[in-house]
């Protein structure tokens, strides 16, 4: 109980730093905190990934409304309407509608959640075949090749392919033998993850990143009381936004972005002079978006975003064995009993940490982005060189770092997300394609 | 007073002599899998049971079985890694009778029908991807096998009945028996774990040691609850060599 709070509030830190640093999202902060994760158990490590995801969806408001910065891509629509309000020098209304928005959000997901367990869940049977596992990776790569890259499908499916190609090097995920190693006994392993996500995906972003921060030196306010009357005012706007949001964050690949920015145009449409409203429904709707966009990994074991693939790439490395996971009736018991509890405690302090202690969160944006840039690049190296070191592979971690890094920077100019996905899924798709293929033919 | 002088000099000379031979070596245990697995929780077993003996253990983190093999071959100092035949369907691996240790337990595999067709030549039989695939076409004929991942992701194809039959381990067999499906024990292979070990000053009383542990309470729980045993044990570590030999053989093919 007590080593589970650790973690819990391990990720609740974490959480808001990556909420606050724009580029430092949840799949980064993931990467950099793996080495502080080595030893945790399965239950740990899902209860900090939940807890980081779940900060991150209040603390990415705080940026956005006061610096106009996005914390996480979801918070473009906070950091559109937040220009509304700051112009009025009435940010403080938007951070605690917000706040008080992504705790709504968050309740009506559980509440919806409830429901959906009790009557939809025992359709699915006990045990996940190889056909739903066909179509749901179907689902999940379909939606990296259709909505990335401003929807270019040419791109995304070279970048899938790439990915593919990465992830096949070592060892088959069908019969027990190493391929494309070039007489290099490392590669029999296959590349790390760990430098493969790190080097293509963190170190880029830093590099981007870098030009467009601003230090900030306005003063920062938050108010209580007419924000709480705001929200009150306007509950129906919060309430919908959380039932789109929790569709929303069912779809695989864009979950909460696309559940912040759904629930905006709809706000728009039916409130188009109404930035309050339009900002209560984007935000609950991403917190609502985040918690649905966990149940297919802890249902089914399926991942279905960037970061939730490497979360569980690390439940693997723990012991986890996914197959055992297909217990539906097993899981939903888990995440009432175990992962339930926490979530309410982590938005409880997400709330607490979005709204009165905004201005101290901001302080982190008074120092030269350099500093922070060389201390996350600082923090990757290490961390590679520390789980490269556990493996009797510090070595090649280095290299394998610096040699995707440049990959990294090269491709800088496109989002990197389905590269990462296809390489992380790429031995269960291959696995999938290979069943189905024997299932079809004989 | 001279006799009781002589006594306590010889007592002392037997107790020193005593203590110096019960001083235990330190060894490294080496080994791979997760960080849960089975791999993992025999090594804690070895770990606790050898350590009240008075062995100090030092353990280092899992690795890769390709690096397993290169430390266990470049280490020159006392070391053991508990392994099992299975790993021969991985790697290639020339371990001597002087390196065998012990045989630890030994699990039947077992296939289970889910249809109809039990006929090996139209039935599609689903494997963990480490059975030995040309043993199971020669020996057992089946023409169509589909690889699963490991034995538990096996028994869910079985649940899920995308296949005929299934061939998998005693463990995921009982779960099959339980929720209904007949299994049948397979003749000719066998999934054997033991202990290799290497640069003990005196390996034959590390051999005894480890079989004592072995009647432990720990281990026998453990064992008693995987649902294996160890009746191929002999203690000889030429007939134990055979058959942890004959073993991985089977799972090289």
């Amino acid at each position: 109980m007590t080593i589970e709070l650790v973690y819990v509030l391990s990720g609740v830190i974490a959480g808001t730093f990556a909420g606050l640093l724009p580029g430092i999202g949840v799949l980064t902060t993931l990467i950099l905190s793996y080495p502080f994760l080595h030893g945790a158990d399965i239950l740990q490590l899902i209860l900090f990934y939940m807890s980081l995801a779940a900060t991150v969806q209040f603390t990415g408001t705080i940026p956005a409304v006061f610096a106009g910065l996005p914390g996480e891509n979801n918070s473009i629509p906070a950091v559109h309407e937040g220009a509304k309000f700051a112009r009025r020098y009435r940010s403080d209304i938007a951070v605690g509608v917000c706040a008080l928005g992504s705790a709504l959000g968050a309740l009506v997901a559980v509440l919806i959640f409830m429901a959906f367990s009790s009557y939809a869940l025992p359709a699915f049977g006990t045990v996940i075949s190889t056909r739903f596992h066909s179509i749901l990776f179907l689902v999940v790569m379909g939606s990296f090749l259709l909505f990335f890259n401003h929807r270019r499908v040419h791109i995304n499916l070279m970048l899938i392919t790439m990915g593919m190609l990465f992830g096949m090097v070592g060892e088959s995920p069908v019969v027990e033998t190493h391929r494309w190693t070039f007489g290099i006994d490392d590669l029999q392993q296959g590349f790390a993850k760990v430098p493969f996500v790190s080097g293509l995906l963190v170190m880029p972003i830093l590099f981007k990143k870098y030009a467009k921060f601003e230090v900030l030196h306005h003063k920062i306010q938050t108010t209580f009381m007419m924000p709480t009357v705001a929200f009150l005012r306007n509950i129906t706007s919060s309430v919908r936004g959380s039932v789109l949001g929790f569709v929303c964050g069912l779809v695989p690949g864009v979950t909460t972005m696309l559940a912040s920015t759904m629930s905006h145009t709809i706000e728009s449409r039916l409130h188009p002079n109404r930035p309050v409203r339009k900002i209560i429904a984007a935000e609950t709707g991403n917190n609502s978006g985040q918690f649905a966009s966990l149940l297919p990994l802890l249902l089914f074991g399926i991942p279905i975003t960037g970061s939730e693939i490497f979360l569980y790439h690390m439940l693997v490395d723990a012991g986890w064995n996914p197959d055992q996971f297909d217990m539906i009736g097993e899981n939903v018991t888990m995440i009432f009993q175990t992962v339930l509890p926490y979530f309410v405690m982590v938005n409880i302090l997400g709330v607490m940490i979005s709204w009165p202690m905004a201005k101290y969160s901001m302080v982190i944006f008074r120092m030269p982005y350099v500093y922070i840039a060389v201390f996350v690049t600082a923090i990757i190296v290490l961390a590679n060189w520390y789980l490269g070191y556990n493996q009797f592979r510090s070595v090649s971690f280095l290299l394998q770092l610096a040699f995707f890094s440049i990959i990294g920077i090269c491709l800088r100019k496109y989002d990197i997300l389905p590269v990462v996905a296809a390489f992380l899924l790429s031995d269960k798709i291959e696995a999938v394609a290979v069943r189905e293929y024997l299932f079809l033919t004989h | 007073m001279k006799k009781t002088l002589t006594t306590i000099i010889i007592s002392a000379i037997l107790m020193l002599h005593s203590s110096l031979g019960w001083t235990k070596e330190e060894f490294t245990l080496i080994r791979g899998g997760s960080d849960t697995g089975t791999t993992s929780q025999r090594s804690d077993l070895y770990t606790t049971a050898l350590e009240n003996m008075g062995y100090k253990v030092n353990r280092v983190p899992s690795m890769p079985n390709n690096k397993l093999i290169k430390v266990f071959e470049s280490m020159t100092d006392p070391v053991i890694w508990p392994i099992t035949t299975d790993y021969g369907s991985t790697v290639t691996l020339d371990f001597t009778a002087e390196q065998i240790v012990a045989l630890e337990y030994t699990g039947e595999m077992y296939i289970c029908h889910v249809g109809e067709r039990t006929n090996p030549s139209e039935a599609k039989i689903g494997v963990p991807k480490s059975i030995p695939m040309n043993w199971v076409r020669d020996q057992l004929g089946y023409k169509t096998l589909v690889p699963y991942k490991n034995n538990g992701a096996t028994r869910n194809a079985a649940l899920a009945g995308e296949v005929d039959a299934v061939m998998i381990n005693q463990k995921s067999a009982n779960k099959l028996k339980s929720a209904g499906l007949s299994c049948g024990v397979v003749e000719g292979i066998t999934q054997t774990a033991f202990l290799l070990g290497k640069n003990f000053k005196d390996m034959d009383r590390f051999r005894k040691d480890v079989a004592l542990a072995y009647k432990g309470k720990e281990f026998s729980d453990w064992q008693t609850k995987a649902g294996v045993t160890n009746h191929l044990f002999t203690g000889d570590p030429d007939k134990d060599y055979q058959t942890a030999r004959k073993g991985f053989d089977v799972w090289a093919d």
